[in-house]
């Protein structure tokens, strides 16, 4: 619960930088993917040892808690982004705005990584070595992880915000 | 030198260790991402593989590229006992799962190709290391906490032109952003990674494992010259007999 409390004020402030982003940005059709483009703020998240998240991205771009400065500043309303591609398909989402506040987002599309995905879930496991993961503090050169579709996730978000501004 | 740029909606790193590297050259495989992506997206409204979708384009004038994806998935969805397929549930080719540890694989040939040795390129998490780091130690990869995406949980040391790749889902796992898929019966397995010969081999039976779930880290322990760390929904991770190997640094495989 407090996991999900947190990654959603982390959405929030991510939205909020988008959105200041988006209202900076020129007569880009794609101001956010523009401003992710940019080679030194790639490097800058790497250098972290992270990574793309949106948050941590948006967060960075804001310089601090932007969730609490600017409370209610959205039309209340639900918003559909337009799809946007995330390589592995296309990502498009809902933005519910209630008391001018983003509430919540929904994922009308989402890529599915695991394309033929099964329900069987009861197979036993061979004899092979198990651990519980941890935490690992190192230096890496590089990280390998799923597919995010944080880009494709920004992009529609951020065309559903528009509409609520 | 090192540079990453958004592409085919994802990160893309190209780190080249050789002193003589060339800002030129990592943009050449920048624009090989871009000409991937181009040619075999199906979100594209004029791709190769879109045009293929709506019948444009007769079979004896599809591209080379394309033809080598097609035969390259063919051969893959017999090896995965139909696990892995291109075609999706509307009958339209997707080679997605596919063309992307492709890309990077020739991407890595073409940086060899022009003469460099060590150096590795990431596309989305999956990785083709060659040759040795800055420190000409062998490169070393941290995998993804799948359920806290800023932190790894693993590290391990890859040395002879292998790869890694990793096939999984994290909103989807989390169930965070998605208040309508609570009714669905939430995934055993959050992500599964695998080492391989190369990225490209690693990348296909990375997603033909995780469709497998449970059956995965099977699968791939049967497969010589791989290793799988598969993590399940509850933070426990199973891994190959001969995985761990990849976690000392020195060893001599």
């Amino acid at each position: 619960m407090s996991a999900k409390k947190i990654l959603l004020s982390l959405v929030f402030i991510a939205v909020l930088g988008i959105y200041i982003i988006y209202q900076r940005g020129s007569s880009s059709n794609n101001p956010i993917l523009n401003n992710n483009n940019s080679v030194s703020g790639l490097s800058a998240t790497n250098q972290n040892q992270n990574q793309n998240t949106v948050p941590q991205n948006a967060g960075t771009m804001m310089g601090g808690n932007a969730g609490q400065m600017m409370p209610g500043r959205y039309k209340d309303g639900q918003y559909t982004g337009s799809s946007a591609n995330a390589f592995y398909g296309m990502v498009q989402v809902k933005a519910i705005i209630i008391g001018g506040r983003l509430t919540d987002i929904q994922f009308l599309n989402y890529p599915q990584d695991n394309r033929n995905s099964l329900s069987r879930s009861n197979y036993a496991l061979p004899q092979l070595k198990s651990e519980a993961i941890q935490a690992q503090s190192a230096n890496v050169n590089a990280i390998s992880g799923a597919t995010e579709t944080s880009s494709g996730f920004i992009q529609s978000l951020s065309s559903a915000l528009s509409q609520a501004s | 030198m090192k540079e990453t740029r958004l592409l085919m909606g994802m990160p893309i790193t190209v780190d080249i260790a050789d002193k003589n590297a060339a800002g030129s050259d990592i943009n050449k495989i920048f624009d090989y991402f871009k000409y991937v992506d181009k040619k075999f997206s199906p979100f594209k409204e004029n791709s190769e593989i879109t045009k293929i979708n709506n019948g444009q384009v007769k079979e004896e004038n599809y591209s080379e590229d394309v033809k080598e994806i097609f035969e390259l998935s063919e051969q893959t969805k017999k090896e995965t006992y139909g696990y892995f397929d291109i075609i999706d549930n509307n009958g339209k080719y997707n080679p997605s799962g596919i063309v992307k540890g492709w890309a990077i694989y020739k991407a890595a040939e073409l940086l060899e190709n022009m003469g460099y040795k060590n150096f590795y390129v990431d596309a989305g998490g999956d990785i083709q290391v060659y040759g040795k780091n800055a420190q000409k130690d062998n490169w070393k990869i941290g995998i993804k906490n799948p359920f806290k995406t800023n932190e790894i949980i693993k590290v391990v040391y890859l040395d002879k032109n292998q790869g890694i790749a990793t096939s999984g889902t994290y909103i989807r796992g989390q169930h965070i952003y998605n208040p309508k898929s609570r009714d669905e019966k939430m995934s055993e397995i959050v992500s599964i990674s695998i080492i391989g010969p190369n990225v490209y081999e690693a990348d296909r039976f990375a997603t033909a494992a995780f469709a497998m779930q449970g059956e995965g880290v099977n699968f791939i322990e049967k497969l010589d010259g791989f290793e799988a760390y598969m993590i399940d929904k509850n933070g426990i991770a199973t891994m190959t007999s001969n995985f761990e190997k990849y976690t000392n640094a020195k060893i001599n495989r």
